[in-house]
């Protein structure tokens, strides 16, 4: 049996949405390392592209369910996955035109819940499961990683006080650059599998592959390029909002709210919660921001991302449901999907190229400052 | 609807043991390497070389095998 035109779609798009949640997500590793400097920007998205593809490679045991459980998976087909991706691509194509760090699994998770409850009746979704595995720990992860940053933060700072400043700066530079590996590394892992889970069930579902059965060695590189590719190019608007609008992050900070991240992350799917890197690495940052100085930390861009976080999941969803209604109409409605989609992808490229944001200019914002602190860096005093 | 409350202690447990200690045993290590080579300009080291060096070298390495624990949680 050969392979049919959907699966070939299906596989495609799902490596594009690979490639979003790469370049989505550049920012959760390395946002903090490139606006302390402790890393240069080109070198930073090399580093971590190559861990992505890395992580891709070290675990074998990919997630037998593509949804973890929130959708029966019985009334998946190729067309349901294809419209689901289409609705967190698009959304994480808009989040980073805002430059706002939301989640690439919840979009994943939105889009696929709207395909279903389009095809299969909203019967198919498991609420429950939505709230115990997913909204619960989306609320309590983040809050979790900003206050294991703020003490180590604080542990950071109050410890290293009474030591010589210049040794001090250098060896967190060192230990924030093996922090921001570890958690590339753990979001190559986590997330290359989500799409080769996706394109593995695809194929299964198309008969080329026996049921079980794990993902061909093909799609494990492919997937793992299509990540570590759009992580190497960098969401440089979201690692902007992260590195330097949340707050003036210096490296004791950056290395606390990585090691938070990972120790989060790590923990959290050893005991099978799926989180996200997203929320988790943004509260991390909040955190360390606050950890140093409560005032230097801007809360109304966290109120914006609250926002986003929020709306991801039913904007996805929303998405994917329409996607479904038209992919279901036959070839003509599934070609529509994917020329309309890829119609706006190109829109949201040509609006970001207005107010284009780069490897030169990512650090080139105002951090906020409290109205009282005077500011020495690079010799520059401001008031 | 059940929710693992359980599980949802022990991640924030084990995850704030885990990320403290690490982000300690790496401060005080860096604490420690700081007082091998003191600057004449800069601020006295509360440790002698000798001391700041054993100080160092072991929060240093306890905290790489927890870093490569942790890689080990990932790679099985």
């Amino acid at each position: 049996m050969g392979i049919s035109l959907i699966v070939v779609v299906v596989i495609v798009t799902a490596l594009a949405f690979d490639f979003t949640n790469g370049f989505h997500d550049t920012a959760n590793a390395m946002a903090t390392s490139i606006a302390t400097g402790a890393l240069k920007p080109k070198v930073a998205v090399l580093i971590s592209g190559v861990l992505n593809i890395v992580g891709a490679f070290l675990s074998v045991e990919v997630a037998k369910t593509i949804s973890s459980g929130l959708v029966d998976e019985t009334k998946i087909n190729p067309y349901i996955i294809f419209a689901g991706l289409i609705g967190a691509i698009l959304w994480n194509l808009l989040t980073w035109l805002l430059g706002l760090p939301s989640s690439s699994s919840h979009a994943l998770f939105g889009g696929l819940i709207g395909a279903v409850i389009v095809a299969a009746g909203a019967g198919a979704v498991h609420f429950s499961t939505l709230i115990s595995k997913i909204i619960l720990p989306a609320v309590i992860s983040p809050i979790l990683a900003g206050v294991i940053a703020l003490v180590g933060t604080v542990i950071a700072y109050r410890s290293t006080a009474k030591s010589d400043s210049e040794s001090t700066k250098r060896g967190f530079k060192l230990g924030q650059i093996a922090s921001a590996s570890m958690v590339s590394l753990a979001h190559g892992t986590s997330d290359a599998q989500k799409t080769m889970g996706v394109i593995t069930l695809v194929l299964i579902t198309a008969g080329v592959l026996a049921p079980n059965a794990g993902p061909p060695v093909w799609v494990i590189l492919a997937a793992g390029l299509a990540i570590g590719l759009g992580t190497y190019l960098g969401g440089w608007r979201i690692i902007r909002t992260l590195g330097k609008r949340v707050s003036d992050i210096e490296t004791p900070q950056g290395f606390a709210a990585e090691t938070a991240t990972t120790a989060v992350i790590l923990a959290s799917s050893h005991l099978g919660f799926a989180l996200s890197t997203t929320q988790v690495a943004t509260g991390s940052i909040f955190g360390a921001g606050a950890g140093r100085r409560i005032a230097g930390v801007q809360w109304g861009v966290a109120g914006q991302m609250a926002v986003a976080w929020i709306l991801t999941l039913p904007a996805a969803a929303i998405v994917g449901a329409v996607a479904a209604f038209a992919a279901s109409q036959g070839v003509v409605g599934t070609v529509l999907v994917a020329v309309v989609a890829i119609a706006v992808g190109i829109g949201i490229y040509a609006a970001s190229r207005r107010t284009p944001v780069t490897a030169e200019n990512v650090n080139d914002v105002e951090s906020p400052v409290a109205p009282d602190e005077i500011r020495t860096k690079d010799g520059v005093v401001q008031a | 609807m059940s929710i693992a409350w359980g599980s949802l202690g022990l991640v924030a447990i084990v995850s704030f043991a885990a990320a403290v200690v690490v982000t300690a045993l790496v401060s005080f290590g860096i604490v420690g390497l700081a007082a091998r080579s003191p600057r004449p300009d800069g601020p006295e080291p509360a440790l002698s070389p000798a001391a700041g060096t054993a100080v160092g070298a072991t929060c240093l390495v306890v905290a790489a095998l927890i870093v490569l624990y942790g890689l080990y949680i990932i790679v099985a």
